[in-house]
């Protein structure tokens, strides 16, 4: 073994991501600055006495890199341990895993601990916001750094998986996405009658019998007027049509259905 | 109200902080509704910071940017819409309704640092190139700063420009754009769902959508308990599907619908 950046600089990289990991985000590049910004530390340390070393390492880690915030502590644990055996000589390889792996895992980690845990705490913490309570809140300020707490293991087990562990941890990631794909299937589908809420200004009345136009249409179907208006932006964004525009358009037919008295 | 200064100075360094936090600590303060809150807390009204905060919340679910997309940025929206609700003593509908062209105009801002901070990764390459590596330390700090004003420079200028300026704008606005954006606020979050369907595969499992739907208008679980139950659902295929990888040692039957 080849151990020589002491264990004090490896945590003051992943420190240094964790607190600074996505913020310098640019077209060309993506995170090659946040990375390199990540890396020093280490590589001041571990290409001592080798100064043509370090400055061929830092212009490989300014390259493009762009993946998962949650998952890169894993690319940095491994990077750091092959560059700590091999030196200069392993920056090839290096460049090709971090290329290779930073694709699936963006991925994997933008589902798993992005989209699907945001929909379904910040479902949770709007509705009880929206009845007076904070207590989402706090509950999503829980699992936020639960996950963003995973950073430390996933960093230890890239030092010590080196390459080896790769292919098992992908093939079990693949299983973990798609079971948190139907956790997020079965939310969304509660979600769709919860959160999407049109209220119809229109009233019948007959004789006695008064009902107003939502109580007709929960008769036919409750949250038939809902799941209509999903699919009909689903279908428009499977047409390629940009989000802001369907923005627009929502807000320009909410305001005419205002206008005509359908809606309120 | 009578704002204090350091209720002012709290609400700038949040400003400053929210960006910061989105793509950097990522404390989970980057939220429209924990925006909301945390205003509300500071300017001493909490529920009408958590009702502003958790409408936009809704409108925003399921919309999260990805590889270099912008979004509306409802989050930094949300803190501005509630200071100056709150500030000018407006009903949370006013506040919401001025977030939303907030949150559109954010996007303008958030390319334009996208787009500086290739001046830093360029100044970053030509330190390596002369071996001034704190220089590259230096570029990386300037390239957070940017990230910092993207949000900070619009909530300074709310707060300079104060609730004075915003109440003459907000005396022009007249009832039908207010009455029209509520009824937005209760469409716009099919929006963030329509996308979230688009990434999940709906086609594989259009079954999983169906329960979950049910559950809700039949028979009233919350979003909560549905969570729960899907959380068993997955647990069970997970374990299923797991052992059947040991197995056949194959992974054929898992299924890619991207």
């Amino acid at each position: 073994m080849n151990e020589q950046v002491s264990n004090r600089t490896k945590n003051r990289v992943l420190f240094r991501w964790i607190l600074n990991g996505g913020a310098s985000l640019n077209y060309e590049k993506m995170m090659g600055l946040s990375y390199t910004y990540s890396m020093l530390p280490f590589l001041k340390e571990n290409y001592k006495d080798d100064p043509k070393g370090l400055k061929e390492s830092v212009k490989t880690h300014l390259q493009f890199f762009n993946t998962n915030p949650y998952l890169a502590p894993y690319v940095l644990g491994m990077n750091i341990e092959i560059e700590e055996q091999e030196k200069e000589s392993s920056l090839k390889t290096i460049a090709g895993l971090k290329t290779g792996l930073m694709g699936p895992l963006a991925g994997l980690g933008d589902s798993v601990f992005v989209v699907i845990p945001w929909t379904i705490f910040g479902a949770i913490a709007a509705n009880m916001a929206l009845s007076g309570s904070p207590i989402g809140i706090f509950l999503w300020f829980i699992v936020t750094w639960f996950l963003r707490g995973l950073g430390i293991p996933l960093y230890k087990a890239g030092m010590k998986s080196g390459t080896s562990l790769l292919t098992s941890i992908e093939t079990k990631m693949k299983l973990i996405t798609e079971s948190v794909s139907i956790l997020g299937l079965m939310v969304v589908g509660g979600l769709i009658p919860t959160v999407v809420k049109p209220n119809l200004a229109l009233s019948f009345k007959q004789g006695s019998l008064k009902l107003t136009g939502n109580q007709i249409l929960d008769q036919i179907m409750p949250g038939l007027l809902p799941a209509a208006l999903v699919f009909g932006v689903y279908y428009l964004l499977g047409k390629k049509i940009k989000p802001i525009y369907i923005i627009l358009i929502i807000i320009v037919l909410s305001v005419g259905l205002y206008v005509l008295g359908i809606m309120k | 109200m009578n704002v204090q200064f350091w209720q002012i100075a709290l609400i700038v360094l949040y400003g400053f902080f929210i960006n910061y936090d989105k793509n950097g600590s990522m404390l989970g303060t980057s939220q429209p509704v924990v925006a909301g809150f945390l205003v509300g807390l500071i300017l001493g009204d909490i529920n009408t910071g958590l009702y502003i905060g958790g409408t936009l919340q809704l409108m925003t679910l399921g919309i999260s940017s990805f590889g270099g997309a912008s979004v509306p940025d409802y989050q930094t929206a949300a803190l501005i819409g509630t200071y100056i609700a709150i500030t000018t003593g407006q009903k949370a509908a006013i506040g919401i309704t001025l977030a939303i062209p907030v949150a559109m105009l954010m996007v303008e801002l958030d390319v334009l640092k996208w787009t500086v901070n290739i001046y830093f990764q360029n100044r970053a390459e030509r330190y390596a190139d002369e071996e001034k590596y704190n220089k590259i330390e230096l570029m990386q700090l300037c390239g957070v700063f940017t990230t910092m004003l993207v949000s900070g420079l619009p909530v300074l200028l709310t707060v300079i420009a104060g609730p004075t300026l915003v109440k003459s704008i907000i005396a022009f606005i007249p009832q039908w754009v207010t009455g029209g954006l509520t009824v937005a606020g209760n469409l716009l979050p099919a929006l963030g769902i329509g996308l979230l369907l688009r990434y999940l595969p709906v086609k594989s499992y259009f079954g999983y959508l169906v329960i979950g739907f049910i559950a809700a208008v039949y028979l009233k679980m919350t979003i909560l308990g549905i969570a729960l139950a899907g959380a068993a659902v997955a647990l069970i295929l997970y374990r299923r599907n797991n052992e059947e990888l040991n197995t056949t040692q194959t992974i054929g039957g898992v299924n890619d619908d991207e």
